[in-house]
Order: C-alpha cells, then structure tokens, then sequence
C-alpha cells in the first residue's frame, strides 16, 4: 500500500505539473502567502530590477504604475528587513534600494525565513513550478472555483431571487395600501444597501477629492475601524525601546555595508501615517537614527502636506492618499536618480 | 524542534537507524533517553535540569513505594504527588497567581517572569500516574514492572517521561500502558502500514489543514474581528474549531505513529470528536488520554458517581473546571472547563429526566448543537480575554449588515471541508465496513494526501497545545 501511495502521489504530482504547463495559475489566498510567492518571484523568476522597493504593508499601498521602472518588494505583516534578506539570495543586486523605514523597528519574521531559504524545498520550488506557493491546488480551486461560483451565486441568484420578491412584496403592498392604510414598515435589504452607501461614498470622495485645501484631509470619510486601530497605534508610537532601536540599528548598518560595498546606491523614505502619529516618539526616534545613522544615504522625507493624511488605519494609506503619495514619491526619485545629491541632502520633514 | 522541521525528521531517522542495528540491541532505550533529551533541549537546553528534576523525583518515591515496607509507601506517594504539582503550580500557575493576589509588588513581578517549560503539563501527569499506579498496584505487579536495580528503573522511568514522540504535547501516557511495553524491538515487528496512514494523516491534518487555517482564524483576535461581517465570524468560529482539531489530532497521530516505529503503542487521542451527540460522548472522543487521566485520577477518586446524584455533578464540575485550567493558566482556561462541566451536569439532569427517542433526525439535531456550543466555547481559547469574547458575539449580532468577505469565507470552508470529509469518511466505513470500494483504493486516498502534503502545506506554526 506505501509504494502504491507514493506512485500515486507521483502520477497526481506529474498530472498537476502538466496543467500548471498549460493554464497560467497564480494565486494567494492571504498576506504571507503573498509574501512568499512574491519573494519565490522575486528569487527565481526575475531578472534583477533596476530599483527596488522594500518595505512593510505600508508601502505595498504605493501606486506602481507611477514608479514603472521598480519593483515593489514590501511584504505586508513584515519589515523591509526580510526584502533585504531576499536581496543577498540574487547574484544581481538593483542599482538604487528604497528602504521604507516606517517598521523598521519590527525585525525580520523568521517565519518567512525559513519558508524560503530552505536549500531543499528551493531547488525544488526552482525546478518544479508546482511547490511554488502561488500554484498550490486548493487555492486554485478556491479562487478560480468555489469564490466565483459563489459571487455568482450571490449577484445573479441571491440578489435577482431578493429583487424579484422585494417587486412581489411591494406589488402585493401596494394592492393592500388600496384596502387598508395600516401598512408595516417596508422591508429594506441591509447587505445591498450598505453595498450602495459605500459606493455612493466611493463617488462622493472621487468627486471630492479636492486640490488646493491646504489643510482638508484627502479622504473625507474615516474608515469605522480608524478610531480604534489609532488608538493602538498611538499606544504603539508612544514608546520606544532603546535595546530594540540599537539592534534594528546594527542590522541595518550591516545591510547598508553590504549594499555600498556592491554599488548600491541606498535610499530611506518615510511613508506617511496618520497626522496624530508623526510627531509621536518613535516615529521621531526612527527618523533621528535613521538621519544619524546613515548621512551617505539618500532620505525622502515626508511630504509637506504629510498633516492631510488620515489612513484607514492609523498607518495604511486609503486609496486616495497613496495615489497622492504616489505621486509624490515619483518626483522625489526623479530629483534624487537624475539629480543625484543636489538638493537638500537629509532633510528631515519636520 | 517541531514535528515538520527537516532536523525532526533527522533526528528520528537517526535515532531509528542506530536503535535497530543488532550492536546496540541492549542499548536501545538509552538510545531513545539520549534523543529524547536532545528532541527536548533543542531550543533551550537549560529546560532538561527541569525535565531531570521531575523524573528524579518520580524515580525516587516510585522505586520507594514499590520497593520499600509499607509503613512508609503512603508518605511516599504523598510527596511524589504533591512534587509534581508543585512543580506544575510554581511554573504553569505562578504568574496567574501573581496576577491575581500580588498586582503590584516585587513578588509578583518575579513570579511573572518565570518561563513555562515546555510540555511541563504532560510530564508531570505522567510523572503522577507512576506514584499513583505503583502505589495503587491496581493494573501491575511492581515486583515484575519496576526492576530491583535503582539504575535500571531510573532508566525505565526517564524512558517512559520523556520519550520524544510524546514528550511536549502527548497524548499523555499512562504508567501501567507503557511500562509493561519496555523490552527489545525488532525492525521485523513495526506495522509500516499502520505507521504510514497514522504519520501521512497527522502530517496532512497540522500542515495542509492547520496550518492554512490558521491565516484566516488569525482575525479572531481583538480587535481585527470588528471589522468583520456576520457570516466570516460564524465562519471563523467554525474554522478554528476544525483548525485545533486538525492540529491537536494531527500531532497525536504523528506521535502515535513515530512511537510505533520504535515498537511502543501510545492510546488513540481522537476518535472522530464532532460526530458526538452528547458531550458526555464528546469527552469519550477528545484529547481520550487526557479525558481518562482525569476519570481515573480525579474524577473516580473523588468518588464519581457512587455518592448520589448531588455529589456526582460536583465532581464533575471539579474535574472540568481543572481540566481546563490543566490547558492553561488563565481564569478563561477556567471558565471552559466550567463551561464544559455544565454542560455535562446538564446533560446528565435532561438525560435523567427525559428520555428521547433517538431517531436519526434527532441524533443528527443533537450533533449540532453539541459541535455549536463545543466551538463557541473554543473562543475561550482564541480570546483569553473574556470581554473580547463578548465583544465578539456581539459583533456578530452588530456586523449583519457587512458585505459578507466571500473568498475568505470560502477559503475557510475549503479547507474546513477536510476535517468535514475526515469524519465522514470514518462515518461511512464504520457504516458499510468493508464493502464499500473505498477499501480497495485506500491507497489513491493517501496518495492525494501525500501529494497536498508536499504542495499545499500551509506557513508552518506552533502546535496550539505546545502553549499547554
């Protein structure tokens, strides 16, 4: 029975590799298997990219198509210490690195680590396309099968079967309202509803999305979770630990050695958060070490409306704020990749 | 060192090789004390002072008891029982302690600080059953079980605490079921078959359902849960009670399975729990070698149910409520038990007081409700803060109106659906026996396992009941 086992799980193996041959699946079902399938990218299939972006879930909200020569290498839950693990694994190194220094006080997930550094589960990621993590078969059934089947499910049964009673009920209401005024409350469907307040408010800040307010914040309405998470993160921000900093210090000095040494040329930013975070103690701590720590590297400071950004979250950018950090942030690579130093080294945004 | 590490499977492919070749034959259970030490202190080695402390002490009054006059053998057991608690009150409940009585004080800063062994809940249970079983001399001869030489029965007694397949998170291995199994292996006598299905569905259990679960559950937690509809919370509930299952189970499986490579027969941990009916059936099914432990040293000691109807829910109240607070040391720990001890006095008062039919429909109603309640009380687990867990019901009731998150809906119910088709699975063969064509392609079943094994796995974790 163990031989037929294993031969079985072969055939299936070898029948699974054929179809992957033939239909392009890629698919992550949450934030670390997108981590890994973006580093197993990042390590097997890529040419090494002329800039590169490292950094947390904070920056994985920056808008690419305005930067289109990067690659974006934040990993979300993570630290831009594990993209810059991933960048010792290429033979290649970019010619410019943009570390985000918002979390770099998290250090890097052994975690991940260890799911990708494995000698023997690499060379095989590397040759058989179907241990990668973004070809895995349930996630392909879930993706491809079950999620639509059941979005269909919902749009086209659920929603049509829930309108065509909502038409009988009122037809039926108002043949009643001739016989009797005594009607009962209507009957509103709450999911669709708050389905259309949310895009109606999707429209009204589109249309919204004012310039020249100086001090009007991007996004008009708060995220319902945004009081909330604030308040962690400002429990978050308001301390620091002096052992952690050193450490986060020493490891990241030791990185930039190794960049420098290679002809990279090493760039920080700082993503903007919530105006009630910036000027907390370790956002300014991480800013000071950063500055102290690194005066040959390039720092692109905080935007000077840094105040109008609210968040969803307390330090994730709503839609409209990174397509404006976005912005941003291309013309301060422009300044600093085809002016190199020249203007205002190290400034600070504060 | 986890069970799906590559240096586990190392280890125990080592240790096998060397335990079977015929030049070491009489070393084998040292061969086994030596990997196990090493199994246990590979993270912080500091930890087997602690391990050692507790099997000396157990070798000590045990080798007593069993060897000493009478006079003394209660003495002895008294202080093997109460060493063993004490070891597990000073490291497992010291800071619960120190929380509660000392909030503010150097003692209870210094109590918090003190680091939980791990395993430290299994050895010692074990450590206990040996004082209890040898002074009882109600399932073995001590003359014929515990050797005459101090040496040989310290080596027999380290054996059985810390062998490494069930050293850290069981299933919790009683005195008279393994010390009458200490003898010589033959390679010619290990059942591959049965160590192939128990080690293939452990390993498909922790690391394809498990394991994946795990990312979506993660949003139980305070306060991601708020932001989340109606129908992920049921979801979620539903997937973390099909994810600690699947990760207790599959560890049980994966030691059952290793310890019968090297010739030992540890008991069944799970027998298909959420097809149970009744809780009192429920706890005939989960975490058995925990179940029986408390039934025939807790439970039964305090009397059972021999002294009326009154006494017998008060026993049962005692022993889940320390049940539960065995699984942790947290008062929410306290509340399950006591959640799990009602429900059981409960069921035994309806029980007595109204007899039902049991029809199939019926059967299937009272299945439900069991799998409901045994999972609403697993947010006890996940939520250790018993006003996270009322804000989570809550926000079930709150969220109705949110668009329902259908892919992680969907993902969770995928990967739930294992655990579903595992029990079925048992259902049908327990049903059809061995008529039905499953049998004659068991093989295919396995096949696929191995196969989501090897690409499906999920980011590796910790098992949940290492906390434990």
């Amino acid at each position: 029975m163990i031989k037929k086992s294993i031969l079985f799980c072969g055939i299936v193996l070898g029948l699974w590799s054929l179809v992957l041959r033939v239909a392009p699946v890629s698919i992550t079902l949450h934030s670390m298997q997108d981590n890994i399938a973006k580093a197993e990218k990042f390590i097997f299939d890529m040419d090494t990219p002329e800039n590169l972006i490292v950094g947390s879930s904070i920056s994985t909200t920056i808008h690419m198509d305005s930067l289109p020569e990067f690659y974006n290498l934040s990993l979300s839950g993570q630290s831009a210490f594990d993209g810059l693990n991933l960048l010792r694994e290429k033979k290649n190194l970019p010619t410019n690195v943009f570390i985000e220094m918002n979390v770099l006080i998290r250090s890097e997930n052994s975690v991940f680590k260890e799911s990708i550094s494995s000698p023997v589960m690499n060379t095989m990621k590397e040759h058989v396309s179907a241990f990668r993590t973004d070809k895995q078969v349930l996630p392909a059934i879930i993706g491809y099968v079950l999620t639509p089947s059941c979005e269909w499910f919902r749009s086209a049964v659920y929603y049509r079967g829930r309108g065509w009673l909502e038409a009988k009920f009122k037809a039926l209401k108002n043949k009643l309202s001739h016989h009797s005024e005594n009607i009962g409350p209507s009957h509103k469907p709450r999911v669709l509803l708050a389905s259309l307040t949310s895009r109606a408010t999707d429209e009204a800040i589109e249309q919204d999305s004012t310039q020249g307010q100086q001090d009007t914040p991007f996004v008009k309405e708060r995220h319902p979770m945004l009081d909330q998470m604030l308040g962690i993160q400002k429990k978050e921000y308001s301390s620091v630990n002096a052992y952690v900093i050193n450490t986060m210090v020493v490891t990241l000095t030791d990185h930039v050695k190794f960049l420098k040494s290679k002809g990279v040329n090493v760039v920080f930013f700082e993503m903007p958060v919530n105006r009630e975070l910036t000027s907390l103690e370790r956002a300014i701590t991480l800013r000071k070490n950063i500055i102290e720590g690194f005066p040959d590297c390039e720092f692109i400071p905080l935007p000077k409306n840094a105040h109008r950004y609210i968040t969803r979250d307390g330090v994730h950018l709503a839609p409209e704020e990174a397509a404006e950090y976005s912005r941003y942030l291309s013309h301060e690579v422009v300044r600093i990749i085809e002016g190199g130093k020249a203007h205002g080294n190290h400034q600070t945004g504060r | 060192m986890l069970f799906n590490s590559l240096i586990f499977i190392g280890l125990v492919v080592a240790t096998m090789f060397l335990y079977y070749i015929p030049k070491f034959k009489r070393q084998q259970i040292l061969l086994l004390i030596i990997a196990s030490l090493l199994f246990y202190s590979w993270h912080k080695p500091i930890l087997v002072t602690l391990l050692l402390a507790s099997a000396t002490i157990n070798i000590l009054t045990s080798y007593w008891i069993a060897h000493k006059k009478a006079g003394s053998v209660k003495f002895a057991a008294w202080i093997g029982v109460t060493s063993n608690l004490g070891i597990l009150a000073f490291f497992k409940y010291a800071g619960l302690l120190s929380m509660t009585l000392f909030k503010e004080g150097s003692i209870g800063q210094f109590l918090m600080t003190i680091p939980l062994p791990i395993g430290i809940s299994f050895f010692t249970f074990q450590g206990i059953s040996l004082v209890i079983d040898v002074y009882k001399e109600k399932h073995f001869d001590n003359n014929a079980i515990i050797p005459k030489s101090l040496f040989e029965h310290a080596k027999n007694t380290l054996f059985f605490i810390s062998f490494f397949p069930q050293l850290v998170a069981g299933p919790i291995v009683k005195a008279h079921e393994f010390l009458p199994q200490i003898k010589n292996k033959r390679f010619s006598d290990i059942e591959w078959v049965r160590c192939f299905k128990d080690i293939t569905l452990g390993y498909f259990l922790k690391m394809v359902v498990a394991d994946n679960l795990k990312d979506f559950t993660f949003w139980i937690t305070f306060p991601y849960f708020e932001g989340k509809d109606t129908i992920s919370l049921l979801t979620m509930l539903f997937g973390f009670s099909c994810q600690i299952y699947a990760d207790f189970a599959g560890y049980s499986l994966i030691a059952i399975g290793i310890a019968r490579l090297f010739g030992y027969h540890l008991m069944d941990n799970f027998r298909y729990p959420y097809i149970s009916s009744s809780f009192r059936e429920f706890w005939k099914r989960w975490h058995i070698s925990l179940s029986t432990f408390l039934q025939e040293y807790l439970y039964i000691p305090l009397g059972g149910n021999r002294k009326g109807k009154y006494r017998t829910y008060i026993n049962l109240m005692i022993t889940m409520v320390l049940g539960g607070l065995w699984h942790g040391a947290a008062w929410s720990y306290a509340v399950w038990g006591t959640f799990h001890g009602l429900a059981l006095a409960v069921e035994r008062l309806l029980l007595h007081q109204f007899k039902l039919r049991e029809t199939r429909t019926i059967k299937v109603l009272k299945t439900i409700i069991v799998f409901s309640l045994v999972s609403l009380a697993w947010l006890l687990f996940k939520l250790p803060d018993f006003e996270h867990v009322i804000g989570y019901l809550q926000a079930i009731g709150k969220n109705v109106g949110m668009m329902a998150d259908i892919p992680f809906i969907m993902s969770i119910m995928a990967y739930s659906s294992l655990v579903v088709l595992h029990h079925a699975y048992y259902l049908v063969k327990v049903k059809y026996q061995n008529r039905i064509l499953i049998n004659r392609f068991e093989f295919a079943i396995y096949g696929i396992l191995l196969f989501l094994i090897l690409t499906n796995s999920g980011i590796p974790g910790d098992f949940i009941y290492f906390q434990f």
